[in-house]
Protein backbone atom coordinates (compact mmCIF):
# COMPACT_ATOMS: atom_id res chain seq x y z
CA UNK A 1 0.00 0.00 0.00
CA UNK A 2 1.40 3.13 -1.11
CA UNK A 3 0.07 6.69 0.71
CA UNK A 4 1.01 9.88 -0.11
CA UNK A 5 1.11 13.43 1.68
CA UNK A 6 -1.99 16.03 0.90
CA UNK A 7 -0.63 19.34 -1.46
CA UNK A 8 -2.53 21.34 0.86
CA UNK A 9 -0.37 20.14 3.87
CA UNK A 10 2.48 21.89 4.88
CA UNK A 11 5.14 20.37 7.52
CA UNK A 12 7.95 21.13 9.35
CA UNK A 13 10.51 19.35 11.54
CA UNK A 14 11.13 20.48 14.70
CA UNK A 15 13.69 18.89 16.70
CA UNK A 16 12.22 15.28 17.41
CA UNK A 17 8.61 16.52 16.19
CA UNK A 18 6.85 17.71 13.07
CA UNK A 19 4.13 20.31 12.69
CA UNK A 20 1.60 19.92 10.36
CA UNK A 21 -0.77 22.35 8.76
CA UNK A 22 -3.67 22.58 7.07
CA UNK A 23 -3.59 25.12 5.05
CA UNK A 24 -7.29 24.65 3.64
CA UNK A 25 -8.65 24.26 7.56
CA UNK A 26 -5.92 26.26 9.04
CA UNK A 27 -5.46 23.22 11.45
CA UNK A 28 -2.29 22.40 13.69
CA UNK A 29 -0.95 18.97 13.78
CA UNK A 30 1.87 18.09 16.05
CA UNK A 31 3.60 14.80 15.75
CA UNK A 32 6.14 12.90 17.77
CA UNK A 33 9.79 11.11 16.61
CA UNK A 34 8.01 8.10 14.82
CA UNK A 35 4.73 9.88 13.89
CA UNK A 36 7.75 12.51 12.07
CA UNK A 37 10.05 9.36 10.47
CA UNK A 38 6.91 7.71 8.82
CA UNK A 39 5.33 11.21 7.28
CA UNK A 40 8.74 11.90 6.09
CA UNK A 41 8.17 8.53 4.07
CA UNK A 42 4.92 9.20 2.81
CA UNK A 43 5.65 10.21 -0.60
CA UNK A 44 4.12 7.88 -2.73
CA UNK A 45 7.07 5.95 -3.54
CA UNK A 46 7.37 3.86 0.24
CA UNK A 47 6.26 0.57 0.46
CA UNK A 48 4.38 0.26 4.18
CA UNK A 49 6.69 -2.91 4.41
CA UNK A 50 9.80 -0.80 3.63
CA UNK A 51 9.16 2.13 6.27
CA UNK A 52 8.05 -0.73 9.00
CA UNK A 53 11.62 -2.16 8.57
CA UNK A 54 13.10 1.33 9.07
CA UNK A 55 11.10 1.90 11.93
CA UNK A 56 12.20 -1.32 13.37
CA UNK A 57 15.80 -0.60 12.81
CA UNK A 58 15.25 3.15 13.82
CA UNK A 59 13.84 2.92 16.96
CA UNK A 60 15.07 -0.87 17.98
CA UNK A 61 11.56 -2.17 18.22
CA UNK A 62 9.58 -5.58 17.69
CA UNK A 63 8.53 -5.81 14.16
CA UNK A 64 5.00 -6.17 15.15
CA UNK A 65 5.56 -2.96 17.26
CA UNK A 66 6.16 -1.02 14.33
CA UNK A 67 3.77 -2.68 12.28
CA UNK A 68 0.76 -1.60 14.79
CA UNK A 69 2.49 1.94 14.84
CA UNK A 70 2.32 2.15 11.79
CA UNK A 71 -1.12 1.24 10.62
CA UNK A 72 -2.14 3.09 13.55
CA UNK A 73 -0.99 6.09 12.39
CA UNK A 74 -1.26 5.63 9.18
CA UNK A 75 -5.40 5.38 9.79
CA UNK A 76 -5.22 8.50 11.67
CA UNK A 77 -3.83 10.21 8.95
CA UNK A 78 -6.29 8.96 6.25
CA UNK A 79 -8.98 9.99 9.00
CA UNK A 80 -7.51 13.79 8.98
CA UNK A 81 -7.20 13.47 5.21
CA UNK A 82 -3.76 14.28 5.46
CA UNK A 83 -2.66 11.75 2.90
CA UNK A 84 -4.41 9.71 -0.05
CA UNK A 85 -3.48 6.28 -1.02
CA UNK A 86 -1.16 6.61 -4.35
CA UNK A 87 -1.74 4.78 -7.87
CA UNK A 88 1.59 3.23 -8.59
CA UNK A 89 0.98 3.68 -11.90
CA UNK A 90 -0.23 7.24 -11.94
CA UNK A 91 3.16 9.82 -11.57
CA UNK B 1 22.21 43.38 38.44
CA UNK B 2 19.17 41.63 38.71
CA UNK B 3 18.93 37.39 38.20
CA UNK B 4 16.92 37.90 35.13
CA UNK B 5 18.67 40.30 33.50
CA UNK B 6 21.76 38.21 34.25
CA UNK B 7 19.88 35.34 32.54
CA UNK B 8 19.77 37.32 29.51
CA UNK B 9 22.78 38.94 29.21
CA UNK B 10 23.62 34.81 28.98
CA UNK B 11 21.57 34.24 26.42
CA UNK B 12 23.27 37.08 24.66
CA UNK B 13 26.52 35.30 25.18
CA UNK B 14 25.49 31.69 24.45
CA UNK B 15 24.60 32.93 20.76
CA UNK B 16 28.32 33.01 20.09
CA UNK B 17 29.56 29.57 19.69
CA UNK B 18 32.70 30.49 21.71
CA UNK B 19 30.73 30.67 24.75
CA UNK B 20 30.07 27.54 25.19
CA UNK B 21 30.49 27.38 28.95
CA UNK B 22 28.94 29.90 31.12
CA UNK B 23 29.45 30.87 34.33
CA UNK B 24 27.14 29.26 36.57
CA UNK B 25 24.65 30.66 38.51
CA UNK B 26 22.37 29.54 41.34
CA UNK B 27 20.20 32.15 42.52
CA UNK B 28 16.22 31.35 42.18
CA UNK B 29 14.48 33.23 39.08
CA UNK B 30 11.00 34.60 38.87
CA UNK B 31 10.33 31.83 35.83
CA UNK B 32 6.92 34.10 34.91
CA UNK B 33 8.96 37.30 34.38
CA UNK B 34 11.43 35.50 32.33
CA UNK B 35 8.83 33.91 30.00
CA UNK B 36 6.92 37.59 30.05
CA UNK B 37 10.43 39.35 29.21
CA UNK B 38 11.73 36.72 26.90
CA UNK B 39 8.27 36.85 24.91
CA UNK B 40 8.33 40.42 24.77
CA UNK B 41 12.06 40.34 23.32
CA UNK B 42 10.95 38.03 20.96
CA UNK B 43 14.07 35.54 22.19
CA UNK B 44 12.33 32.09 23.43
CA UNK B 45 12.92 30.26 20.39
CA UNK B 46 16.84 31.22 20.75
CA UNK B 47 16.68 30.38 24.85
CA UNK B 48 15.22 26.87 23.42
CA UNK B 49 17.65 26.21 21.10
CA UNK B 50 20.54 27.07 23.80
CA UNK B 51 18.85 25.15 26.85
CA UNK B 52 21.45 22.93 27.45
CA UNK B 53 24.11 25.54 27.92
CA UNK B 54 21.11 28.20 29.60
CA UNK B 55 20.30 25.28 32.10
CA UNK B 56 23.84 24.90 32.84
CA UNK B 57 24.64 27.56 33.63
CA UNK B 58 21.25 28.54 35.70
CA UNK B 59 20.30 25.34 37.19
CA UNK B 60 17.20 26.66 39.56
CA UNK B 61 15.54 26.81 36.10
CA UNK B 62 12.36 24.26 35.62
CA UNK B 63 12.19 21.84 33.08
CA UNK B 64 8.73 23.26 32.71
CA UNK B 65 9.93 26.50 31.93
CA UNK B 66 11.69 24.94 28.93
CA UNK B 67 8.77 22.77 27.96
CA UNK B 68 6.86 26.65 28.25
CA UNK B 69 8.86 28.25 26.33
CA UNK B 70 9.30 25.01 23.54
CA UNK B 71 5.77 25.40 23.37
CA UNK B 72 5.72 28.80 22.02
CA UNK B 73 8.58 27.49 19.41
CA UNK B 74 5.60 24.89 18.14
CA UNK B 75 3.56 27.65 17.43
CA UNK B 76 6.27 29.71 15.65
CA UNK B 77 6.81 27.07 13.52
CA UNK B 78 3.35 26.88 12.64
CA UNK B 79 4.01 30.67 12.05
CA UNK B 80 6.35 30.52 9.58
CA UNK B 81 5.29 27.79 7.17
CA UNK B 82 1.65 30.23 7.21
CA UNK B 83 3.56 33.15 6.27
CA UNK B 84 5.89 31.19 3.82
CA UNK B 85 3.00 30.52 2.16
CA UNK B 86 1.12 33.98 2.23
CA UNK B 87 4.26 35.49 0.85
CA UNK B 88 4.51 33.57 -2.22
CA UNK B 89 0.92 33.89 -2.74
CA UNK B 90 1.19 37.75 -2.24
CA UNK B 91 4.42 37.50 -4.42
CA UNK B 92 2.68 35.72 -7.29
CA UNK B 93 -0.15 38.42 -7.49
CA UNK B 94 2.03 41.31 -6.82
CA UNK B 95 4.36 40.00 -9.93
CA UNK B 96 1.65 39.22 -12.08
CA UNK B 97 0.33 42.97 -11.68
CA UNK B 98 3.35 43.99 -12.77
CA UNK B 99 4.27 45.66 -9.23
CA UNK B 100 7.53 45.80 -7.80
CA UNK B 101 8.53 45.86 -4.38
CA UNK B 102 11.25 45.17 -1.50
CA UNK B 103 10.40 42.72 1.54
CA UNK B 104 12.45 43.53 4.43
CA UNK B 105 12.42 42.82 8.06
CA UNK B 106 10.64 39.84 9.27
CA UNK B 107 11.16 36.33 6.93
CA UNK B 108 14.37 38.21 5.55
CA UNK B 109 15.93 38.26 8.88
CA UNK B 110 14.65 34.69 9.71
CA UNK B 111 15.68 32.85 6.62
CA UNK B 112 19.03 35.02 6.73
CA UNK B 113 20.35 35.42 9.96
CA UNK B 114 18.70 32.33 12.31
CA UNK B 115 20.69 29.02 11.52
CA UNK B 116 16.42 28.16 11.38
CA UNK B 117 14.06 30.62 10.49
CA UNK B 118 12.07 29.72 13.24
CA UNK B 119 14.92 31.19 16.27
CA UNK B 120 13.76 34.79 14.85
CA UNK B 121 9.75 35.29 15.97
CA UNK B 122 7.93 37.54 13.17
CA UNK B 123 4.45 39.27 13.36
CA UNK B 124 3.81 40.49 10.07
CA UNK B 125 5.48 41.03 6.79
CA UNK B 126 7.03 44.55 5.68
CA UNK B 127 6.83 45.39 1.87
CA UNK B 128 8.34 48.71 0.24
CA UNK B 129 6.45 49.97 -2.36
CA UNK B 130 5.96 52.79 -4.75
CA UNK B 131 3.39 55.33 -4.18
CA UNK B 132 1.82 55.09 -7.86
CA UNK B 133 1.00 51.20 -7.02
CA UNK B 134 -0.56 52.24 -3.50
CA UNK B 135 -3.89 51.37 -5.20
CA UNK B 136 -3.03 48.54 -6.82
CA UNK B 137 -1.91 46.89 -4.05
CA UNK B 138 -4.24 48.12 -1.61
CA UNK B 139 -6.53 45.74 -3.99
CA UNK B 140 -4.72 43.06 -4.10
CA UNK B 141 -4.16 42.60 -0.13
CA UNK B 142 -7.82 42.68 0.13
CA UNK B 143 -8.23 40.08 -2.19
CA UNK B 144 -5.83 38.11 0.14
CA UNK B 145 -8.52 38.75 2.58
CA UNK B 146 -6.98 41.32 4.64
CA UNK B 147 -7.91 45.01 5.72
CA UNK B 148 -6.82 47.98 6.69
CA UNK B 149 -6.93 47.02 10.79
CA UNK B 150 -5.72 50.72 12.28
CA UNK B 151 -8.42 53.47 12.87
CA UNK B 152 -5.10 55.82 12.12
CA UNK B 153 -5.27 54.29 8.43
CA UNK B 154 -8.90 54.04 8.39
CA UNK B 155 -10.12 57.47 10.22
CA UNK B 156 -7.10 59.30 7.68
CA UNK B 157 -7.86 60.80 3.66
CA UNK B 158 -5.51 58.86 1.69
CA UNK B 159 -3.75 62.30 0.90
CA UNK B 160 -2.69 62.66 3.99
CA UNK B 161 -1.33 58.84 4.21
CA UNK B 162 0.50 59.60 1.31
CA UNK B 163 1.50 63.33 2.39
CA UNK B 164 3.15 62.07 5.14
CA UNK B 165 4.06 58.99 4.13
CA UNK B 166 2.71 56.63 7.07
CA UNK B 167 2.97 52.82 6.63
CA UNK B 168 -0.11 50.84 6.29
CA UNK B 169 -1.45 48.11 8.18
CA UNK B 170 -3.21 45.04 6.79
CA UNK B 171 -4.43 42.11 8.71
CA UNK B 172 -6.77 38.78 7.96
CA UNK B 173 -10.21 39.22 8.54
CA UNK B 174 -10.94 35.28 8.30
CA UNK B 175 -8.75 32.40 8.31
CA UNK B 176 -4.85 31.90 10.28
CA UNK B 177 -4.12 35.22 11.00
CA UNK B 178 -1.41 37.43 8.55
CA UNK B 179 -0.35 40.86 8.62
CA UNK B 180 1.36 42.82 6.04
CA UNK B 181 2.77 46.21 6.49
CA UNK B 182 2.72 48.09 3.47
CA UNK B 183 5.37 51.08 3.76
CA UNK B 184 5.80 54.13 1.24
CA UNK B 185 8.71 54.91 2.57
CA UNK B 186 11.51 53.79 5.74
CA UNK B 187 9.90 56.46 7.96
CA UNK B 188 7.32 58.65 7.98
CA UNK B 189 7.46 62.56 7.06
CA UNK B 190 7.13 63.22 10.76
CA UNK B 191 9.99 61.33 11.88
CA UNK B 192 13.08 62.99 12.91
CA UNK B 193 15.28 60.74 10.47
CA UNK B 194 14.56 60.59 6.34
CA UNK B 195 15.90 58.29 4.20
CA UNK B 196 16.05 58.92 0.76
CA UNK B 197 14.15 55.84 -0.76
CA UNK B 198 14.91 55.95 -3.74
CA UNK B 199 18.77 54.84 -2.69
CA UNK B 200 17.80 51.94 -1.08
CA UNK B 201 15.35 50.87 -3.89
CA UNK B 202 18.09 50.97 -6.27
CA UNK B 203 20.60 48.83 -3.66
CA UNK B 204 18.39 46.05 -3.99
CA UNK B 205 19.56 42.21 -4.20
CA UNK B 206 17.52 38.44 -4.59
CA UNK B 207 16.87 36.42 -1.66
CA UNK B 208 15.79 33.31 -1.79
CA UNK B 209 13.22 31.36 0.60
CA UNK B 210 12.01 28.06 -0.05
CA UNK B 211 12.45 28.38 -4.19
CA UNK B 212 10.83 32.17 -4.07
CA UNK B 213 13.24 34.40 -4.88
CA UNK B 214 12.45 38.16 -3.37
CA UNK B 215 14.04 41.38 -3.60
CA UNK B 216 15.44 43.19 -0.54
CA UNK B 217 18.24 45.71 0.22
CA UNK B 218 21.96 44.89 0.20
CA UNK B 219 23.60 44.10 3.48
CA UNK B 220 24.74 47.88 4.66
CA UNK B 221 21.50 49.35 3.93
CA UNK B 222 19.77 46.41 5.86
CA UNK B 223 21.98 46.88 8.51
CA UNK B 224 21.36 50.66 8.98
CA UNK B 225 17.68 50.17 8.36
CA UNK B 226 18.09 47.79 11.66
CA UNK B 227 19.86 50.02 13.57
CA UNK B 228 17.51 52.67 12.67
CA UNK B 229 15.10 50.72 13.45
CA UNK B 230 16.23 48.69 16.52
CA UNK B 231 16.58 52.83 18.39
CA UNK B 232 13.61 54.46 16.40
CA UNK B 233 10.40 53.66 18.50
CA UNK B 234 10.14 54.56 22.06
CA UNK B 235 10.53 50.87 23.22
CA UNK B 236 13.37 48.66 23.13
CA UNK B 237 13.40 45.12 21.76
CA UNK B 238 16.49 42.30 22.40
CA UNK B 239 16.06 40.80 19.28
CA UNK B 240 16.48 43.96 17.18
CA UNK B 241 19.69 44.16 18.88
CA UNK B 242 20.90 40.96 18.11
CA UNK B 243 19.59 41.41 14.13
CA UNK B 244 22.58 44.18 14.44
CA UNK B 245 24.65 41.97 15.65
CA UNK B 246 23.82 38.74 13.09
CA UNK B 247 24.31 41.13 10.61
CA UNK B 248 27.27 42.83 11.37
CA UNK B 249 28.64 39.22 11.53
CA UNK B 250 27.41 38.01 7.46
CA UNK B 251 30.74 36.74 5.95
CA UNK B 252 31.94 39.56 4.02
CA UNK B 253 29.36 42.39 5.64
CA UNK B 254 30.95 45.16 3.69
CA UNK B 255 31.42 47.50 6.73
CA UNK B 256 33.40 50.07 4.95
CA UNK B 257 30.40 50.75 2.64
CA UNK B 258 28.00 50.67 6.16
CA UNK B 259 29.71 53.70 7.91
CA UNK B 260 29.51 55.66 4.45
CA UNK B 261 25.78 55.26 4.86
CA UNK B 262 26.49 55.93 8.35
CA UNK B 263 27.53 59.69 7.70
CA UNK B 264 25.61 59.54 5.07
CA UNK B 265 22.46 60.04 7.34
CA UNK B 266 24.22 61.34 10.10
CA UNK B 267 23.10 57.54 12.43
CA UNK B 268 27.05 57.62 13.92
CA UNK B 269 25.47 58.99 17.16
CA UNK B 270 22.77 55.82 16.94
CA UNK B 271 26.20 53.46 16.08
CA UNK B 272 28.32 54.63 19.04
CA UNK B 273 25.48 53.95 21.39
CA UNK B 274 24.93 50.64 19.69
CA UNK B 275 28.47 49.88 19.95
CA UNK B 276 28.38 50.57 24.29
CA UNK B 277 25.45 48.54 24.38
CA UNK B 278 26.25 45.43 22.42
CA UNK B 279 30.24 45.89 24.23
CA UNK B 280 28.28 45.44 27.40
CA UNK B 281 25.98 43.21 26.64
CA UNK B 282 28.37 40.74 25.29
CA UNK B 283 30.97 41.42 27.74
CA UNK B 284 33.42 43.30 26.17
CA UNK B 285 32.98 42.81 22.69
CA UNK B 286 33.17 45.70 20.23
CA UNK B 287 32.14 46.42 16.77
CA UNK B 288 34.73 49.15 16.70
CA UNK B 289 38.41 48.99 16.39
CA UNK B 290 39.02 51.73 18.93
CA UNK B 291 37.41 52.19 22.79
CA UNK B 292 35.02 54.31 22.47
CA UNK B 293 34.31 57.34 25.05
CA UNK B 294 31.24 57.12 26.85
CA UNK B 295 29.68 60.49 26.86
CA UNK B 296 26.93 61.49 29.67
CA UNK B 297 23.89 61.58 27.57
CA UNK B 298 25.14 58.24 25.66
CA UNK B 299 24.84 56.39 28.54
CA UNK B 300 21.18 56.45 29.53
CA UNK B 301 20.55 54.14 26.65
CA UNK B 302 22.20 51.07 28.37
CA UNK B 303 21.80 47.33 28.51
CA UNK B 304 19.20 47.59 31.89
CA UNK B 305 17.17 50.14 29.62
CA UNK B 306 17.17 47.32 26.81
CA UNK B 307 16.40 44.72 29.02
CA UNK B 308 13.74 45.83 30.59
CA UNK B 309 12.34 47.45 27.54
CA UNK B 310 12.29 50.94 27.19
CA UNK B 311 12.13 54.21 29.96
CA UNK B 312 10.30 54.13 32.70
CA UNK B 313 8.15 56.90 31.50
CA UNK B 314 5.01 57.46 30.04
CA UNK B 315 5.70 56.82 25.82
CA UNK B 316 4.47 60.02 25.36
CA UNK B 317 7.59 61.63 27.41
CA UNK B 318 9.60 58.80 26.08
CA UNK B 319 8.44 60.00 22.36
CA UNK B 320 9.76 63.37 22.83
CA UNK B 321 13.21 62.58 25.24
CA UNK B 322 14.89 59.98 23.14
CA UNK B 323 15.26 61.35 19.86
CA UNK B 324 17.22 64.28 22.29
CA UNK B 325 20.33 61.75 22.71
CA UNK B 326 19.98 60.71 19.02
CA UNK B 327 19.92 63.87 17.08
CA UNK B 328 23.56 65.26 16.52
CA UNK B 329 22.56 68.59 16.13
CA UNK B 330 21.10 71.40 18.49
CA UNK B 331 18.62 72.58 15.63
CA UNK B 332 17.87 69.41 14.81
CA UNK B 333 16.24 68.83 18.30
CA UNK B 334 15.03 72.37 18.76
CA UNK B 335 12.99 71.37 15.27
CA UNK B 336 11.87 68.13 16.79
CA UNK B 337 10.86 69.11 19.99
CA UNK B 338 8.73 72.03 18.41
CA UNK B 339 6.80 69.35 15.94
CA UNK B 340 6.15 67.33 19.15
CA UNK B 341 4.15 69.94 20.94
CA UNK B 342 3.07 71.53 17.73
CA UNK B 343 2.71 68.70 15.13
CA UNK B 344 0.87 70.03 11.64
CA UNK B 345 -2.81 70.27 12.24
CA UNK B 346 -3.68 67.85 9.33
CA UNK B 347 -2.21 64.81 11.27
CA UNK B 348 -4.30 65.43 14.65
CA UNK B 349 -5.86 62.44 15.12
CA UNK B 350 -9.04 63.64 17.03
CA UNK B 351 -10.08 66.24 14.12
CA UNK B 352 -10.69 63.22 11.82
CA UNK B 353 -12.30 60.50 14.42
CA UNK B 354 -14.28 63.37 16.50
CA UNK B 355 -16.81 64.06 13.98
CA UNK B 356 -17.91 67.49 15.78
CA UNK B 357 -14.57 68.41 15.95
CA UNK B 358 -13.67 71.23 13.48
CA UNK B 359 -10.24 71.39 12.77
CA UNK B 360 -10.11 75.23 13.38
CA UNK B 361 -7.02 76.97 15.29
CA UNK B 362 -8.68 77.17 18.15
CA UNK B 363 -9.61 73.76 18.33
CA UNK B 364 -6.22 72.83 17.78
CA UNK B 365 -4.63 75.28 20.37
CA UNK B 366 -6.84 73.64 22.79
CA UNK B 367 -5.68 70.42 22.52
CA UNK B 368 -1.98 70.89 22.52
CA UNK B 369 -2.61 72.51 25.14
CA UNK B 370 -3.81 69.58 26.31
CA UNK B 371 -1.54 66.99 25.27
CA UNK B 372 1.44 69.32 26.76
CA UNK B 373 -0.55 69.37 30.26
CA UNK B 374 -0.46 65.56 29.92
CA UNK B 375 3.03 65.43 29.05
CA UNK B 376 4.33 67.81 32.28
CA UNK B 377 2.17 66.01 34.83
CA UNK B 378 3.29 62.29 33.81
Amino acid sequence: MLYKRMEFIEWRRFENESLLLNLQTGKYFRINEVGSLIWEKLDGANEAEDIIKIIVKHFAVSEATARQDYNKFTEQLLNDNLISMSDPGQP
Amino acid sequence: MNSENRFFRTVCRVLDATESHPDVDNSTLDEDKLYRLGLYHQILPLIVHHRDQLATAFPTLSSEFFEKCRLYVMTNVGRIMLYERFLADLDQRLTAEGIEYRLFKGPILAYELYQFPYLRTFGDLDILIQEKSLEKVHRIVSGLNCELCDDLYTAFPAEIIKKYRFARHYASIKGPFVAVDVHLSLSSRLHPFQFDTADFWLHSRTYRISDHAYQTFDHPYQALYLLYHAFKHYFFKLIWVIDCRQTFRLPGFDIVGFKYLLKKYHLSRIWEIYNQVVADLWNGESQATAMLPRRGLLRKINPKLILQGGMSTSQSRARMLLPMLYLPQLSQRIVYLWRQMFPPRDVVRDFYTSKDLKPTWRNYLRLRRKAVAELLNH
